[in-house]
C-alpha cells in the first residue's frame, strides 16, 4: 500500500490530519508510557478509532476528538499497568526503559550537555502526573486552548488550567535546579 | 498559546519535543505512515456500509436462518382434514343427484320432531 493509493477528498484530508498529528500524538504516547511498542500501538488504536467512528464529523472538531481519543488510551493504559503491577507484585520490570529514561551519563562527550538537558527535561515531563504531563503537552506543545484541552481530556476548563500551571510550575522548578 | 507570551522554560520543553519530532526515528516514522495507511483503509469501505454488515453478520444469519428451519420441520403438523368422498361433493355424482331435496320436508321433519318431544313430556307428566 502506497501513499498514493489514497485518493478520495475526505481521505486526503484525513490524510494530512494524521500525518499531522500522528508524531506528535506519538510522542505524547511514549513521555506517558515510557514504551516505544506502547506508545506505537496507542497511536494505531486513535487512528483506527478515529479513521473509523469520527472521519464524518467536521474538520475543525478532528483535533480535539483525536486527542480525547489519545488521552483516554493513555488513561486506559495506565489503568491496565497499575493493575498488572498489583496482579505481578513480586515480579521486576522486564520491559527495556526509553534512553532518555535510562542513565543520563552515557552520552559521548561533545554532545553530553545538550543531551543531558533534553534527556532530563524528558524525564521530567516523565515524572508529572498523567493529567499534568497531557495537559502541558496539549495546551504548550499541541497548542490547543483551554477549551480544546477540556474537550480532549474531558474535565473542566478549571481543572486544565490548574493542571497547567501545576506542571509549569513543576517544570520550571526542575529545569532552574538543572541549570544551577 | 502564543511564543511571546510562553515563559522561557515552557518555550525550552516545546523546543526540546520539537526536536524529537525532527530526529524521530526513521523505523518509527515508517510504522506511522503504515499504520495511518491501514486506518485510511478501514475508513473507506465505510460507505458500502449495509453491504458490510450483511457480511459481517452473514454467519450469525446463516444459524438463524438453519434454526429456524429445524424449528419448523419440528413443530406438529395440523391434522389433515378428512377428504369427503369425491361422489358427496360433485352435485352430478351419484343415484339420487338429480333429486333436489325440498326445504319443506325438513322443515316438517322438526315439526314432527317437536310435537312428539310435547307428547313425551305430557306422557311423563
Amino acid at each position: 500500500m502506497d501513499e498514493s493509493s489514497v485518493n478520495k477528498p475526505n481521505e486526503i484530508s484525513l490524510n494530512v490530519f494524521l500525518m499531522a498529528v500522528e508524531k506528535k500524538a506519538y510522542n505524547m504516547a511514549l513521555i506517558s508510557t515510557g514504551n516505544r511498542e506502547e506508545a506505537l500501538d496507542i497511536v494505531q488504536d486513535a487512528m483506527f478509532k478515529f479513521a473509523t467512528h469520527y472521519a464524518d464529523k467536521a474538520t475543525e472538531q478532528w483535533k480535539p476528538l483525536f486527542y480525547r481519543i489519545v488521552q483516554n488510551l493513555i488513561m486506559d493504559w495506565h489503568r491496565k499497568q497499575k493493575v498488572r503491577r498489583i496482579m505481578t507484585f513480586w515480579r521486576e520490570e522486564d520491559s527495556t526503559p526509553e534512553p532518555w529514561l535510562a542513565s543520563l551519563n552515557d552520552c559521548p562527550e561533545t554532545i553530553l550537555c545538550k543531551h543531558q538537558k533534553s534527556n532530563a527535561t524528558l524525564s521530567i515531563l516523565h515524572e508529572l502526573p498523567v493529567k499534568q504531563q497531557q495537559c502541558f503537552l496539549l495546551r504548550a506543545w499541541e497548542g490547543l486552548s483551554v477549551k480544546e484541552t477540556a474537550r480532549a481530556m474531558n474535565c473542566s476548563e478549571g481543572t486544565i488550567k490548574t493542571h497547567f500551571s501545576r506542571a509549569s510550575a513543576k517544570l520550571k522548578q526542575c529545569i532552574e535546579a538543572m541549570n544551577e | 498559546m502564543s511564543n511571546k507570551t510562553r515563559p522561557d522554560h515552557e518555550r525550552d520543553v516545546c523546543a526540546i519535543l520539537d526536536r524529537q519530532v525532527t530526529t524521530m526515528d526513521s523505523s518509527v516514522e515508517d510504522k506511522l505512515t503504515r499504520m495511518r495507511l491501514k486506518a485510511l483503509a478501514v475508513q473507506r469501505p465505510s460507505k458500502s456500509r449495509p453491504l458490510m454488515n450483511t457480511a459481517k453478520y452473514a454467519p450469525v444469519l446463516s444459524v438463524l436462518i438453519f434454526a429456524s428451519i429445524l424449528f419448523l420441520s419440528q413443530e406438529p403438523m395440523e391434522e389433515a382434514v378428512i377428504v369427503m368422498p369425491i361422489s358427496m361433493v360433485l352435485p352430478d355424482s351419484g343415484n339420487n343427484a338429480n333429486i333436489p331435496v325440498p326445504t319443506e320436508d325438513i322443515a316438517m321433519l322438526e315439526d314432527m320432531e317437536f310435537v312428539l318431544w310435547l307428547a313425551s313430556n305430557e306422557a311423563e307428566l
